[in-house]
């Protein structure tokens, strides 16, 4: 019986023990999810179900098993005399001592109070959680009351929309807003009079009166009117236009008026061309492919409707340069008229008829639906002439400037080509190796001019003792070759500075460094460059991959020498003949200088708009006598304003009136002042003199006094 | 509470917590209440030993019948230009006092539009400068706001009248013709001011140029034609002795161009007299101009070496410079830049503008209801109408030229003064603007209010409990 109930009582306490995990768990997890609740809900949340369920994934409390609560109670509870596991056995495996003991321990167990150290460790996670929750609130509470502070300071000036005057008598207006049909846009219909509507669209106005009226009129601020027609009962008016220009109007019933209400246009914007590829100058080598793959990114507010690229080939050079217009459509359809458009074409050059030497010039023109047409910027491709590269012009008529470097690129192409030429003939190995001498031919011309970029020779070339080794294989030179050369001369054995020589790493030599402009080195560094590729090409043995490298290193070297060279060409130049008699005598008589007369008044454009800005404020002041033309001429200034931008000026240009017909209130002035304000800018600063005392003052006496040195 | 409380705080609670864990970690549990409880008493009076607290003191009702004065709260003082030529800065200036808890904000306004801003800190007394580019011309009021929070504290009037330019007339003397003349020269007449040029060319042979000035012969400068100027720009070759002496004598001003601009130019950022920084010149640093001794740097660079100095020359002024490339900053469309540093140094040499008469007033605030001391300089008749009355005229016993006359208005606004020549205008303001402008009020209260004062608590005061607290706990070791 004891039995059962002690193992009754084990199970409770691991139930408590289970519970406690549990709730540990949970206040973990709130005080993990209380500072991430100021980022907002949702990461609080998460964050607090991803802890509990990691950490009960980790020690998972529900499966302690109840010997670990007897092993626990035996530990912190001596008068169990360390039996608490004979509980957990049934009674019938009890041998007799385990059933006294049983019996003995017992009424210790029923009586057991677990110690306050058992929820030590709930009581650490409940202070965690309640120190990360004030935490928390504290700093929400920080935080909101700075954010706060500047909240009051800040300029509360935005403008107010006021709702509009509506002319007594006219109780419903319904204004249908019919964009143009190439828009695609559904009717829009609204009942305020201010309208905002897309360009050129048609506006049709309803009114509905509570009387009958005699005459309803639209005012247009071009001084046009439109009619409203009546219905049977002359109580409902149509009208309707189509707006091509942003303005504003006055409803006029009964030839009382309206005030005015803005009538904004929005414009339809031009198609935009974005182009991805190629790039606005290209060159395409001897060699390479003569596909160009054009690519561009189209889009507009409302729809395309076509696009094309316009290519203009010119051919030939000097006087007989021809061109030719073509122009291409791209491969998508536009029937659908989407706003956004990918468009891609890949121009064939070769099949177009382009040949080395011609230039092929192109853009893309779109149109969109309101066939507005844009345009991009032209494109340039270049087919280089390669016949050209290798005309003696240069040699023969200029300077000789340092002809053998370019004769040796150009012998490696020739070479190269003739290589290619030779390959069926010849065998594989010889091939290989004929391939590899130009390689190396081609080293040695890049290593020549890599000496005018003061670049370290990777072996001596022009040392006659390397010279001597040019036959060697070309990877293990370097090595082999200076330990030959080491001990070549017995004479030189311990000549420090020899040896010294030989093994210094002479870096870029101050005087080779200076030797051209920075613009000369760059495109020879290019042309080196290109040498590299050309020689890796090489001695891969793909002479055929080599050559658009060799031309190209060639057309680099050949711009270089015709930057290098200033050649002035003799022109047949007459110049009038001398005469003796007139030179050096110092006469200037009959030279007259030149007199520069002018008269410029300076007006300020805006001067009614600025002393209106001060009427008005007399104005407000109580004062009735004013300027009338004053405010006439910036009424007109303002009048200008309101047709282009009517949303921003119409209010002001509304005060004006209502103060030139004497009505305005003190909020019109302020109206009206805003308005024009905004129309002013700052007047350009003038250099200004100050005032002086009235003439004969003292510093004038002071200083005539000590002047003339008499009272 | 500020920051150091704030720290107090936290750095007492961290202590707290610390010490009282480490009471109740004690293998020895007996009197623990009383350990904690002395050690919270210590930490307290630690903490409160620094915090700053205030006890309210009665001062005692003044026994003598003097007046007592209050320290006047709000702007308490303000200066601006009443008149400024269009175009140019205006600069409204005073001071402040804020004696609230709470941070102003003092805004100027013209036509309903905040044109500047500044803020006074809580318990503050500082100066304000607030500036604006006035776009009207004419007479307007302008305005001052305090504001704190939501609250208008205070709202006064500003009066300001905005005079269209008087054109300058300015005369080239150039030895070679050069783009800086040139520029300028075009920049004045685009202006509509008078330029008269003279360039030499050749021998006895000048280029001539007349902009907005009669066609005349330029060959001799006599004091007849000297006259006709306010300015005259030269090279230092160009201009003789004797015509500095007449431009001296007339005071008429000299923009006086150095011959060379050096030889090592290299960019400088420069700055004007006023503080406006103007864009990169090339110049030569080692060509400075001396500075002191009556010479006035108007442009210097970052180590306050000067460029343009400015000096008296008899009556007139003398401007030298050793910037001849300003024209790069008008290519440089800096045009902005080039009129704010051409304005600045035509200005300081220009010939004061003669008048025929001078109307002053005294007090610069003059209020409705208040005597208003009008002075007028004139050497013809004086007449003086104010508010549509004659006021008679008083004349000074030893200056002859110099009138005074006291005017009473009875109303506010812009008021008309018009004298023999012509008539100017004063704003007279309403009885209760500007009140706490003088320093101090005199308060005129009946019944003398009780003064609390604040008195900071002695911190010695806190040590007596922590020493007490201490005590017990060295004790309780001990036992």
């Amino acid at each position: 019986m004891s039995n059962v109930n002690g193992h009754m009582k084990i199970a409770a306490i691991r139930a408590r023990w289970v519970r406690s995990q549990l709730l540990r768990y949970g206040l973990l997890s709130i005080a993990l999810a209380a500072p991430l609740a100021l980022f907002g809900a949702v990461p609080a949340i998460v964050g607090g179900v991803l802890a509990l369920t990691a950490q009960l994934w980790w020690h998972q409390p529900w499966r302690l098993p109840e010997e670990e609560v007897a092993r626990y109670l035996n530990q912190t509870f001596p008068e169990l005399e360390d039996s608490a596991t004979l509980f957990l056995k049934p009674t019938a495996d009890h041998n007799l001592l385990g059933t006294l003991q049983v019996e003995k321990i017992a009424p210790a167990l029923e009586n057991l109070q677990l110690p306050g150290k058992f929820y030590k460790p709930l009581r650490q996670a409940a202070m965690t959680a309640l120190f990360m929750l004030l935490f928390t609130l504290g700093w929400y509470g920080l935080n909101t009351r700075i954010t706060s502070l500047p909240a009051g300071m800040t300029n509360t000036n935005a403008p107010t929309n006021h709702p509009e005057k509506v002319l007594p008598g006219i109780n419903g207006i319904q204004i249908t807003l019919q964009p143009p049909a190439y828009m695609r846009r559904p009717a829009r219909t609204q009942s305020a009079f201010n309208i905002t509507a897309p360009d050129s669209a048609s506006v049709k106005w309803t009114l509905h009166t509570n009387n009958q009226v005699q005459e309803l009129t639209l005012l247009f601020n071009d001084s046009t009117r439109l009619a409203l027609q009546p219905d049977a009962s002359h109580t409902t008016w149509t009208a309707t236009r189509t707006v091509h220009k942003s303005g504003f109007y006055q409803v006029s019933m009964n030839s009382r008026l309206s005030e005015l209400y803005q009538l904004q246009l929005i414009p339809d914007q031009l198609p935009v061309i974005r182009m991805t590829s190629p790039k606005p100058y290209t060159t395409i080598e001897f060699g390479q492919s003569t596909k160009v793959n054009v690519q561009a990114a189209l889009s507009d507010d409302y729809g395309i409707r076509n696009a094309y690229i316009s290519l203009t080939i010119a051919s030939g050079s000097g006087e007989a340069v021809r061109f030719k217009d073509q122009e291409l459509p791209f491969d998508n359809n536009f029937s659908a008229q989407l706003p956004q458009y990918q468009v891609s074409k890949t121009l064939n050059l070769s099949a177009m008829g382009l040949k080395p030497g011609d230039e092929l010039y192109f853009h893309i023109r779109v149109t969109d639906t309101r066939r507005q047409e844009n345009r991009s910027d032209v494109y340039i491709v270049t087919l280089p002439d390669t016949a050209q590269l290798f005309s003696m012009e240069g040699m023969v008529t200029g300077v000789a400037f340092k002809p053998e470097y370019f004769r040796s690129q150009r012998q490696i192409i020739l070479d190269a080509e003739q290589l290619l030429r030779e390959k069926d003939s010849l065998g594989k190995e010889k091939f290989n190796s004929r391939s590899n001498d130009l390689g190396t031919d081609q080293k040695l011309l890049r290593l020549r001019y890599g000496k005018f970029l003061g670049e370290e020779s990777e072996s001596n070339i022009g040392d006659p003792r390397v010279a001597a080794e040019e036959g060697h294989d070309d990877h293990d030179h370097d090595h082999h070759g200076k330990e030959e050369h080491g001990a070549a001369d017995p004479k030189d054995f311990g000549n420090a500075a020899k040896v010294l020589d030989e093994f210094t790493d002479k870096h870029d030599n101050a005087e080779d460094a200076t030797f051209f402009d920075p613009e000369i080195k760059k495109q020879l560094r290019a042309t080196l460059t290109e040498m590299w590729k050309s020689e890796l090409q090489l001695r891969l043995y793909k002479p055929q991959e080599a050559l658009p490298f060799a031309y190209k290193a060639l057309r680099l070297l050949k711009d270089l020498q015709q930057q290098s060279r200033v050649y002035v060409a003799k022109t047949g130049l007459k110049t009038t003949p001398l005469k003796p008699e007139k030179r050096l005598s110092g006469e200037q008589d009959k030279i007259q200088p030149r007199q520069q007369k002018e008269t410029v008044t300076y007006q300020d454009q805006l001067l009614a708009v600025r002393q209106a800005l001060a009427v008005l404020d007399a104005m407000k002041a109580g004062d009735t006598n004013v300027n009338t033309a004053v405010l006439r001429d910036a009424q007109q200034v303002l009048t200008t304003q309101a047709a282009a931008t009517p949303a921003v000026y119409l209010p002001a240009l509304e005060a004006m009136r209502r103060i030139q017909m004497h009505k305005g209130t003190e909020k019109d002035i302020r109206t009206a002042q805003q308005g024009l304000q905004k129309i002013l800018k700052a007047p350009p600063l003038q250099p200004q003199s100050a005032p002086a005392p009235v003439s004969p003052s003292l510093p004038q006496h002071y200083f005539h006094n000590l002047k003339t040195g008499t009272p | 509470m500020t920051s150091w409380n704030y720290f107090l705080l936290v750095a007492g609670l961290v202590a707290a917590g610390w010490l009282i864990t480490r009471e109740i970690r004690r293998p020895r549990k007996d009197r623990l209440i009383g350990r904690v409880t002395a050690t919270v008493i210590a930490v307290v009076c630690v903490v409160l030993a620094g915090w700053p607290l205030y006890v309210s003191h009665k001062a005692s009702a003044p026994k003598q019948l003097v007046q007592a004065e209050a320290p006047a709260t709000g702007i308490i003082a303000c200066d601006w230009p009443r008149s400024l030529t269009s175009g140019s800065e205006w600069a409204v200036q005073g001071r402040y006092r804020n004696t609230t808890n709470k941070l102003v904000t003092l805004r100027l306004a013209g036509f309903d539009t905040t044109l500047d801003s500044a803020v006074i800190a809580p318990q503050q007394d500082s100066s304000f400068s607030l500036k604006a580019w006035p776009l009207h011309q004419g007479r307007a009021v302008y305005g001052i706001t305090a504001i704190s929070g939501r609250d208008t504290l205070e709202q006064q009037p500003l009066p300001l009248e905005v005079k269209s330019a008087a054109p300058l007339t300015v005369l080239f003397l150039a030895q070679s013709p050069d783009f800086e003349n040139r520029f300028l020269a075009d920049w004045l007449v685009q202006q509509g001011n008078a330029v008269a040029m003279r360039t030499l060319v050749a021998k006895n042979k000048y280029l001539l140029r007349f902009s907005n000035f009669p066609e005349q012969s330029l060959d001799a400068l006599t004091p007849a034609l000297l006259a006709k100027f306010d300015l005259v720009v030269a090279q230092g070759g160009a201009i003789d002795k004797n015509t500095r002496a007449r431009l001296e004598d007339a005071g008429i001003g000299l923009v006086l161009k150095a011959d060379s601009a050096g030889t090592q130019p290299r960019p400088l950022s420069l700055k004007l007299r006023s503080g406006q920084r103007l864009p990169v010149l090339s110049t030569d640093p080692g060509q400075v101009l001396p500075v002191g001794n009556n010479q006035l740097p108007l442009v210097t660079d970052s180590l306050h070496r000067a460029y343009v100095t400015v000096s008296l020359a008899g009556a007139g002024k003398l401007v030298r410079t050793h910037l001849l490339n300003t024209y790069s900053w008008q290519l440089e469309g800096q045009s902005a830049a080039y009129g704010q540093y051409w304005s600045a140094i035509l200005e300081a040499a220009a010939r004061k503008k003669a008048a025929a008469e001078k109307v002053t007033f005294a007090p610069a605030i003059a209020h409705v209801y208040q005597p208003l001391d009008i002075q007028l300089e004139t050497t013809a008749t004086p007449v003086l109408r104010a508010g549509g009355i004659a006021l008679p005229v008083a004349q000074h016993p030893w200056l002859a030229y110099r009138y005074t006359g006291t005017w009473w208005p009875v109303k506010s606004g812009w008021q008309q003064i018009v004298t023999g020549t012509g008539t100017s205008w004063n704003y007279i303001f309403q009885e209760d603007d500007w009140k706490n402008l003088p320093v101090t009020v005199y308060r005129t209260a009946a019944p003398v209010s009780r003064q609390m004062t604040l008195v900071r608590l002695s911190p010695v005061w806190w040590l007596v409990p922590l020493f007490l607290a201490l005590i017990f706990l060295w004790w309780e070791k001990k036992m």
